[in-house]
C-alpha cells in the first residue's frame, strides 16, 4: 500500500498538520489521547473533511483541497474496525459479518464467508445475538466484517483499548493473520507501545496535532523508554514448557528461562518483561537468588542522560535493560563487552496464551 | 365544593351587608353573540348603580353545564330560549324572573359587495360553492335558517352546499373569511352604527322564522343579590333596550 | 344500537382521518426529523422551534389561522386554488392538511429523539462498508429507530383522534366529511344530549385507553428484550 497523507485541519483550540508518504502494509498511528490521531483516522475514512490537503491511496485521489475532490467514505473501499460498540444490534453475526460483503461490487469480493469464519474461529457465533456476546467476541466479528467488502485499507481505531489485557493479546493474533491472509493492509492506531510492536512495522508519531516522527515501532519503543514508568517491555514468545522443580523452563533462542510456577498449565504464551527488572552484573556472580542468570553481550546502548538503554544479545535474543548512567559508568559498560543479566523467574507477566 | 362555599359566604356577606345603598357584585354568564352589547349595558349600569358586575362570556351549552354543576352565576343571558326554560325545570332559577331580553335578526350576509341581493333570491340561483349556518341543532339562528330554506323548498338542494358552525361566531368568521361565500349570520354581527357596514346582506323578515328569543334568567344562587336583581331590572329599562337595538336586535 | 349511525359515522371518519394523517406525517416528518437530528446548520433552531409551534399555539387559534390561510383569500388558498384543488376548508382534505400540521410536532418530534439516540457511530460504519447515506439510513437507521417509529406514529393517531379545536375552525360540521367523533361529542353535549355524549365518550375513553395499553406493553416488552 501506498499512502499520501497531506492534511491540516483546524478546530478552536487545535490544529492538526501533517504530510508524509508511507509504504508499508503494516503502520502504525501512535500518540496519546488528544494528539489528534482519530481526527487524522476520520478524515482518511472521510467522516471529515480537512480544510486543505490531499489524501491519495494507491494512486486514487481521495481528496484534494485544491482539486475539489473528496470522495464519499462509503466509495472509498476503507474499512474501519472501531475502539467498540460498533456492530449492528439488529442483526445477527452472520448479517453483521455479510453487510459489507453484500455492499461490495461483486469484481472486488474476494474472501469468502468460511474462509473468514474459520479464521477468525467464529462458526460457533453465526447465529447469535450480538447482545450477548463479549466485547473480545465482538472485536473479531467487527473485524472479519471489515475484511470481507475486501478493502483497500483497513484502518484500527484503538481496537482493543476497550478490551481487559487478556482478551487484547488474544485478540491480536486475529487482527494480524487477516491481514496476512488476506493480503489487507492496514493502519493500526493504539496509545500502547507494545501493541505498536506487536501489529505494526512502521510507526508515526503524534503529538498535539503534529507528526512528531517516523520509525520502526522498536525503535520507538526504544525511544519512549525513558517517559514510560514501566520502562521498555521486552516481549519474549515462549514455548516447549518443562517443569523443573515447581518452575516452568522454557527455551528461548537458544538460552534457558526460569518462569514462576503461575502459568504451569499453558504450553506457551507472550510474555512481558520489564527492562527495570533486568539487573547487570560486570562478573558472573557467584550465588544469586534471581533464578535466570544470562551471559550476554553489549548489542548496542541507547537513551536519554538519566536513562540508558543497554540492549543485550543472548543466544540469539534480543533483551532490553534499563540502568542509570552512574551504574553504566561503573560497569564500564560500552558496546561489545560482555555482561551477565539477571532477572527474577516471577519478572515475566504474561500477556497472552498460545493456543496448543 | 369551593365555588358553593364561595357562594355560601357571598351569600352571606350580602345578607349581613344588606343595606341597599351597599355596592353588590354579580357574576353574569352572557352569551357570546351579546358580548358587545351587554359590554355597553355593564358600564352604564355599574355607572348608575354603583354595583360590579363581571361578565363571562361563552357558549350557551356550555353555561347550562356548568350552571348545572355549580358555577358561580347568578345571572344567565341565554342565546336561546330553551336553556332559561329548562334551567326552570331543573329548579335551578328563581321563579318568574325568565324573560326576553333581545330578539336575533337574522341575515343572509355575504362578505363580497352586490352578492347577496336586497331580497335572497341568491338562494335559489345556487351560484355559490358553500353557504354557511350555525349547527341548527345547537343555535337559534340555525334553527331559524333552516326554517326559512324550508319555506323556500331548497333545504334539500343546498344540503350538500351547507357547512356549519358550532355557534353563530363561528359561522359569522366562515363567511368573513370568504371560506363561504355567503351564509346565515346574525344581523348583530354585520351592523354597526345601525348599519351594514360591509359586504352584502338580505335582512331576513321576521315572519319567515319563530322568533330568535335570547332569554334572560336569574339563578337560584343571585335569589339575594342585590346587583343581579338590579341589573335584571335594568335590562328591560328603555336605556338598555336602546343600546340593544343599535346592536342589530330587536325588542 | 348503543351509537347511533351518526356516531359511528364520525367514529369512522376519525379513525380515517387519524390513519391518513399518521401515514402523511410518516413520510412528512420522517425526512425532517432526520434533519433536525443531523443537521449543524444554524437554522436548526428556527425550523425546529416551527415544528414545535403546535404545542404552544391554542388550537382554536391555530384553527383561525388555518381557516384564513386556506381561505380563499389566504396564501393557501391561493395555491390550491392555482393548482385545482379549489378550497380545502370544510373538506375532508382540509382536515387532513390542518390536522397534519397540527399534529406534526407529536410524529417529529420522538423521531427526532430516536435518530439522535442512534448516534453518528453505525452511520460512520455503516459507510465504512460501503452503504450509501439512504442505503444506511433504510438498512440501520430505520431498524434501530423502530420504536421511535412506533411511539410517534401513536402519538400522532391518538393526537389526531382527540383534536378538536382545529377541525371545529375549518371542518364545518359536514357528516361523512369533517364531522369527527370529537365533534360528535361536542354536538351532543352542546345539544343537552347527555345520553349519546356519555356513550360516545366512552367509546373514545375505551378506544384510547386500549391504544396507549398496546403502546405501553409492547415497549415495557422490547425494553425487558433490548
Amino acid at each position: 500500500m501506498n499512502l499520501v497523507l497531506n492534511v491540516q485541519k483546524s478546530f478552536p483550540g487545535f490544529r492538526l498538520a501533517a504530510d508524509v508518504s508511507l509504504t508499508g502494509d503494516k503502520i502504525g498511528i501512535f500518540g496519546a489521547s488528544g494528539s489528534g490521531k482519530s481526527t487524522l483516522v476520520s478524515m482518511l475514512a472521510g467522516f471529515q473533511k480537512p480544510d486543505a490537503g490531499e489524501i491519495i491511496l494507491d494512486g486514487e485521489t481521495l481528496f484534494s483541497g485544491s482539486g475539489k475532490i473528496n470522495v464519499p467514505p462509503e466509495k472509498r473501499r476503507i474499512a474501519m474496525v472501531f475502539q467498540q460498540h460498533s456492530l449492528f444490534p439488529h442483526l445477527t453475526v452472520r448479517n453483521n459479518l455479510l453487510y459489507g460483503y453484500h455492499r461490495c461490487r461483486a469484481e472486488y469480493r474476494a474472501i469468502h464467508l468460511d474462509m473468514l469464519v474459520a479464521v477468525l474461529q467464529l462458526e460457533e457465533l453465526l447465529e447469535r445475538d450480538i447482545r450477548t456476546l463479549s466485547g473480545g467476541q465482538q472485536q473479531r466479528i467487527a473485524l472479519g466484517r471489515a475484511i470481507l467488502g475486501n478493502p483497500r485499507l483497513l484502518l484500527m481505531d484503538e481496537p482493543l483499548s476497550a478490551l481487559d489485557d487478556t482478551l487484547r493479546f488474544q485478540i491480536i493474533p486475529y487482527l494480524k493473520s487477516v491481514s496476512d491472509q488476506f493480503g489487507i493492509p492496514y493502519l493500526f492506531i493504539s496509545h500502547s507501545l507494545v501493541e505498536m510492536r506487536l501489529m505494526t512495522d512502521t510507526v508515526l508519531a503524534f503529538a498535539h496535532g503534529e507528526m512528531v516522527g517516523k520509525s520502526s515501532s522498536e525503535q520507538l519503543a526504544r525511544t519512549r523508554m525513558g517517559e514510560s514508568a514501566v520502562g521498555y517491555i521486552n516481549l519474549l514468545e515462549l514455548d516447549g514448557m518443562t517443569e523443573r522443580n515447581g518452575m516452568c523452563a522454557y527455551t528461548w533462542q537458544g538460552v534457558e528461562l526460569l518462569l514462576s510456577g503461575s502459568n504451569q498449565n499453558t504450553v506457551g504464551g507472550l510474555f512481558e518483561l520489564s527492562s527495570k527488572d533486568i539487573i547487570l552484573f560486570k562478573r558472573h556472580p557467584e550465588a544469586i537468588s534471581a533464578r535466570n542468570l544470562l551471559e550476554c553481550t553489549v548489542a548496542s546502548l541507547f537513551g536519554s542522560s538519566s536513562k540508558i538503554g543497554v540492549e543485550l544479545r543472548c543466544g540469539t535474543g534480543r533483551l532490553v535493560a534499563e540502568i542509570v548512567p552512574e551504574a553504566a559508568r561503573e560497569l564500564g559498560i560500552k558496546q561489545g563487552a560482555i555482561v551477565y543479566a539477571a532477572f527474577k523467574a516471577s519478572a515475566f507477566r504474561r500477556l497472552a496464551i498460545t493456543a496448543g | 365544593m369551593k365555588h358553593v362555599i364561595k357562594n355560601i359566604l357571598a351569600t352571606l356577606a350580602t345578607l349581613l351587608l344588606a343595606a341597599p345603598a351597599v355596592a353588590a357584585e354579580v357574576n353574569v354568564a352572557v352569551a357570546a353573540n351579546f358580548t358587545a352589547p351587554m359590554k355597553q349595558i355593564a358600564a352604564a349600569f355599574e355607572k348608575e348603580s354603583g354595583h360590579k358586575v363581571v361578565l363571562s362570556y361563552g357558549a350557551s351549552g356550555k353555561f347550562y353545564a356548568q350552571i348545572k354543576n355549580g358555577a358561580p352565576f347568578q345571572l344567565f343571558l341565554s342565546a336561546d330560549d330553551e336553556k332559561p326554560a329548562q334551567l326552570e325545570k331543573d329548579a335551578l332559577t328563581v321563579p318568574g324572573s325568565r324573560f326576553t331580553y333581545a330578539i336575533g335578526s337574522l341575515v343572509l350576509w355575504s362578505a363580497k359587495a352586490g352578492f347577496v341581493d336586497p331580497k335572497g333570491d341568491v338562494l335559489g340561483k345556487g351560484n355559490f360553492g358553500k353557504i354557511a349556518l350555525a349547527n341548527p341543532k345547537l343555535a337559534p339562528y340555525g334553527s331559524a335558517a333552516i326554517e326559512v330554506l324550508t319555506k323556500r323548498g331548497i333545504v334539500t338542494t343546498l344540503t350538500p352546499k351547507m357547512v356549519q358552525g358550532e355557534n353563530i361566531s363561528q359561522t359569522f368568521q366562515f363567511v368573513s373569511s370568504g371560506n363561504a361565500e355567503l351564509g346565515f349570520v346574525a344581523l348583530s354581527q354585520v351592523m354597526k352604527d345601525g348599519k351594514i357596514s360591509n359586504g352584502s346582506a338580505w335582512i331576513v323578515p321576521d315572519v319567515l322564522h319563530t322568533p330568535i328569543r335570547q332569554d334572560a334568567v336569574l339563578l337560584a344562587t343571585g335569589k339575594d343579590n342585590a346587583a343581579a336583581r338590579a341589573l335584571l331590572t335594568y335590562l328591560k329599562s328603555e336605556t338598555a333596550k336602546k343600546i340593544i337595538r343599535s346592536y342589530g336586535y330587536n325588542i | 344500537m348503543f351509537l347511533e349511525q351518526s356516531d359511528l359515522q364520525a367514529i369512522w371518519l376519525t379513525l380515517r382521518l387519524a390513519s391518513m394523517v399518521t401515514g402523511i406525517l410518516l413520510l412528512l416528518g420522517t425526512p425532517i426529523a432526520w434533519w433536525l437530528a443531523r443537521s449543524r446548520s444554524w437554522f436548526k433552531g428556527p425550523i425546529g422551534a416551527v415544528v414545535a409551534l403546535p404545542l404552544v399555539l391554542p388550537p382554536s387559534v391555530l384553527g383561525f389561522y388555518m381557516l384564513l390561510a386556506m381561505g380563499p383569500n389566504g396564501p393557501v388558498g391561493w395555491l390550491t386554488k392555482a393548482v385545482g384543488l379549489g378550497n380545502l376548508p370544510f373538506t375532508f382534505w382540509g382536515l387532513v392538511l390542518g390536522s397534519v400540521f397540527y399534529s406534526f410536532p407529536f410524529m417529529v418530534q420522538p423521531l427526532q429523539n430516536a435518530f439522535e439516540a442512534v448516534g453518528d457511530r453505525p452511520l460512520e460504519v455503516a459507510a465504512t462498508l460501503g452503504a450509501s447515506r439512504l442505503d444506511a439510513f433504510f438498512s440501520i437507521v430505520l431498524p434501530l429507530s423502530r420504536r421511535g417509529f412506533f411511539t410517534a406514529s401513536i402519538l400522532t393517531f391518538a393526537h389526531t383522534v382527540g383534536e378538536f379545536g382545529v377541525v371545529l375552525m375549518i371542518g364545518g360540521n359536514i357528516p361523512g366529511a369533517t364531522r369527527v367523533a370529537s365533534v360528535q361529542i361536542y354536538d351532543h353535549v352542546e345539544a343537552l344530549e347527555y345520553a349519546s355524549a356519555h356513550r360516545m365518550a366512552a367509546v373514545m375513553l375505551v378506544f384510547s385507553f386500549l391504544v396507549l395499553l398496546a403502546l405501553y406493553a409492547w415497549r415495557s416488552d422490547t425494553q425487558k428484550r433490548g
